[in-house]
């Protein structure tokens, strides 16, 4: 596939891969550790919900290494150089964290039953209550210190992952009404949104160009 | 939209993130503007021009022509 790839296009699709390798290799992992002792991982409602987290989860991480160490950070993430990566530390930091908060509370959603379980529901609720609450400060924080583009583009992808989402959740939903299917979980619906989302998100920065490699 | 944005700002001498601070936006903005992947909103536009002290359609190129 390498030569019938242009080199843009062909690092693209290595980052792509190599996420996708990460990713799956990091939910056998969480499944393998977890030994059914956090819900049942063959469960529709347990599962996409771990596998939004990880997601959301891994990004964050990826992007916390390249803040952290700018020098790798100016080859792992799109930037110019290791300038760009200082400068936009505190947006970058910012996202990082969002993304890790999201994918916790993903987690928790997933793995409440389990959680309440052992301890008990009120420290479940609290605990997902808390990290909701720092996800909507840093959203509402990160919100003020967007520059044009990055309005632009999470109200694009917003909107691309809203069409899809209610075309997905709108066509079970209907299937549903009609007998034609079980009805999902709505931490289900909540995982699927969350991972149409991220799709989106990759889907409109990559139809501009803007996953390619910069050139100045 | 093509325009010459990247002409205009290496007249100046300036990097890209030297132009970005004095727009107030990201590098990324700038580098994305230049490189035809995103067309700036008006305020932006004018913001460039202004920078520029050329008009703001010397900076964009448009080829419509409006019907006779």
């Amino acid at each position: 596939m390498d030569k019938l790839l242009p080199s843009p296009t062909r690092r693209i699709v290595r980052q792509v891969a190599t996420g996708a390798i990460v990713g799956a290799a990091a939910t056998g992992l969480f499944l393998f550790l977890a030994d059914g002792k956090l819900g049942n991982f063959a469960d529709l409602s347990v599962a996409l919900p771990v596998a939004a987290g990880l997601s959301y989860g891994l990004i964050g991480l990826f992007v916390a290494l390249g803040v952290a160490a700018p020098r790798a950070g100016a080859a792992l993430l799109n930037v110019e150089d290791e300038a760009e990566v200082r400068e936009q530390r505190p947006m970058l930091s910012s996202g990082a964290l969002a993304c890790i908060l999201l994918g916790l509370f993903m987690i928790e959603l997933a793995v409440a039953p389990a959680l309440a379980a052992s301890l008990g529901p009120v420290t479940t609720g609290l605990i997902a209550g808390a990290t909701l609450l720092a996800l909507i400060v840093i959203w509402m924080r990160e919100s003020s210190r967007m520059d044009e583009l990055n309005k632009q583009l999470s109200l694009e992808a917003t909107a691309l992952g809203f069409n899809i989402a209610c075309l997905l959740l709108g066509g079970l939903g209907i299937l549903a009404a009609l007998g034609r299917t079980i009805a999902i979980e709505p931490v289900t619906a909540l995982a699927a949104i969350a991972l149409v989302q991220l799709v989106a998100i990759f889907w409109v920065a990559g139809r501009r160009g803007l996953l390619a490699p910069r050139r100045a | 939209m093509e325009n010459r944005l990247k002409e205009r700002r290496e007249l100046k001498g300036w990097s890209q993130g030297e132009l970005a601070r004095r727009l107030g936006v990201s590098r990324q903005t700038v580098n994305a503007v230049e490189t035809d992947k995103y067309d700036p909103s008006l305020p932006l536009a004018l913001r460039m021009a202004k920078l520029f002290a050329v008009p703001v359609d010397q900076l964009f190129l448009d080829s419509w022509q409006p019907e006779d």
